[in-house]
């Protein structure tokens, strides 16, 4: 098996506001190899934000945090992170966009504008370098996004909900898009997404989280064939198989929190 | 935007609202003048005091005068207003305890404040220099405060995540967004400088619009006032105007500039 990228162990995390802690995480326990794509499913409000965050680093600066347990990445300077809404820079081409990652780290301008170009060329935006992201669709703009999280050549990839803002067929073409993605450079991406579909046409493993405070319930493993694609692995029996068995799950998560609400 | 036969409609309508207001004034016959030219002034009237004080009064150099003002607390007012929305943003202890003072500040209607600046920095160009500026100030300042603390935390968290050192984050994403604030308010402050440069020569000066204003209100020169007036209306036309295409040309890259 590959090494170990993502380690969390016994992580919890709460949020400390004048009104009181709010509990996000709770022992949650996990492992990501590289190359491996593993996908997190599970109700709003579970902390799947939260958890990304913390292996992003994005936590540990706050006050109003804290945070037990480990979280190791190996790396740790070296991850991309796709929001749900793109985080382009509006007064910036889409070419500087993508080159920011290699411009924070001192490539020079002329270099790094030729790996954004062929990055742009790898999302099948070859050609808009030069628009503003106004100009573009909101499905563009995502493949931007995901464009500039490659350019820099981090070995972790975090996406939270990146598609989640998308109409289904441009978001079908950006499933396939981050298949092609995987395929070619082997990067190990951890995915937060609230569509089961997309969790098992994408992921190697599936984690379905639920609960407030938020954990890790289970843990799928998909064994679809690869190549995969958006509408073809969808036809394959493991697809219903798995679908049934999470979607199952998450509805008796909905209920028993129902419970609790009454 | 605007086809020739829109403009032709506008320039029939003009025409025709110089020729009713010059004929009820009595220039076209006496027979039609319904109005007193003391108090109406008429379209030739006016153009002939255009041309006295363009030509022999030299109007140029109070219009120089009042937009060199304008423009010095302008400048001003962009630096000081930058520089406090950056701290602002920056010190949750300095916004939250000086807020309430900015925003009463703010309230202050200016010409009010005029006199009393007069009597601190007398007659000269500095107060009317101080009344301009003490209008953007406060313009820039809540754009550039807004303008910082509505940055998307998914932009910073990017830039985080990339590794960006503070100052990076300062260069890249921080000022250009407080730049693009800036220039989105840059009309609006221009005709503030403008308006605050008047005022305080309205109060006490020895140059300026406003000054020969006030000059031709004293000595009943009706026909003066309405000239002055439409030399400030292209004043202002002209520097909103210049502030538009700044705008347009920096702010490129966004959606739209609205009106």
């Amino acid at each position: 098996m590959a090494a170990e990228r993502v380690s969390v162990e016994g992580l919890s995390v709460s949020y400390l506001s004048p009104t009181g802690r709010v509990d996000a995480l709770q022992d949650v326990s996990f492992k990501v190899h590289d190359g491996e794509i593993v996908t997190i499913v599970g109700p709003s409000g579970c902390g799947k934000t939260t958890l990304l965050n913390a292996i992003a680093g994005l936590l540990s600066f706050r006050k109003d945090v804290l945070m037990r347990g480990i979280v190791h990445v190996r790396d740790a300077g070296s991850i991309g992170y796709v929001f749900q809404r793109d985080a382009l820079l509006p007064w910036r081409t889409v070419a500087e966009n993508v080159a920011l990652g290699l411009e924070v780290r001192g490539v020079p301008r002329e270099k790094r504008m030729g790996i954004a170009s062929r990055f742009l060329r790898m999302v099948g935006l070859e050609g808009y370098g030069g628009k503003y992201p106004h100009e573009l669709s909101a499905g563009m703009r995502q493949r931007v996004a995901l464009a500039r999280a490659l350019a820099y050549d981090p070995e972790l990839i975090l996406m939270d909900e990146p598609l989640g803002s998308l109409d289904a067929q441009t978001r079908a073409s950006l499933q396939d898009e981050i298949l092609m993605v995987h395929e070619r450079t082997r990067k190990t991406i951890l995915m937060v997404t609230h569509d089961i579909a997309e969790a098992i046409i994408l992921g190697d493993r599936v984690l379905v989280m639920g609960g407030r405070p938020g954990r890790v319930n289970s843990e799928y493993r998909v064994e679809l064939p690869k190549p995969r694609s958006s509408h073809g692995s969808r036809l394959e029996p493991e697809f219903s198989r798995l679908y049934r068995a999470i979607w199952d799950e998450l509805k008796e998560e909905m209920r028993a929190r129902q419970t609790v609400r009454q | 935007m605007g086809s020739w036969t829109v403009h032709a409609r506008r320039l029939i309508f003009l025409t025709a609202l110089l020729f009713l207001w010059e004929a009820l004034a009595g220039g076209l016959h006496p027979s039609l003048s319904l109005l007193d030219p003391f108090y109406s002034s008429s379209p030739s009237r006016i153009a002939r005091e255009l041309y006295v004080l363009f030509f022999q009064e030299n109007i140029l150099k109070d219009v120089l005068v009042t937009l060199g003002e304008a423009f010095s607390g302008l400048a001003m007012g962009i630096a000081s207003g930058v520089a406090l929305g950056l701290l602002f943003a920056y010190s949750d202890t300095v916004s939250s305890t000086l807020e309430p003072f900015l925003s009463a500040l703010n309230s202050i209607p200016r010409p009010a404040l005029a006199p009393l600046v007069i009597f601190w920095f007398g007659i000269g160009i500095f107060s009317k220099i101080f009344l301009a500026w003490s209008i953007v100030f406060f313009v820039i300042f809540y754009n550039t405060y807004l303008g910082i603390r509505s940055i998307d935390p998914d932009i910073l968290n990017v830039m985080r995540v990339m590794g960006a050192s503070r100052l990076q984050t300062m260069r890249i994403v921080i000022l250009p967004s407080v730049a693009s604030w800036i220039f989105a308010g840059l009309r609006l402050s221009v005709s503030y400088a403008l308006i605050g440069a008047i005022i305080g020569e309205f109060v006490g000066a020895t140059a300026g619009v406003g000054y020969q204003l006030i000059y031709a209100e004293g000595l009943l020169m009706s026909d003066r006032l309405y000239a002055l007036v439409f030399v400030v209306g292209i004043m202002g036309a002209t520097v909103v105007e210049v502030a538009k295409r700044i705008e347009g040309k920096l702010l490129r890259w966004r959606p739209e500039v609205t009106l």
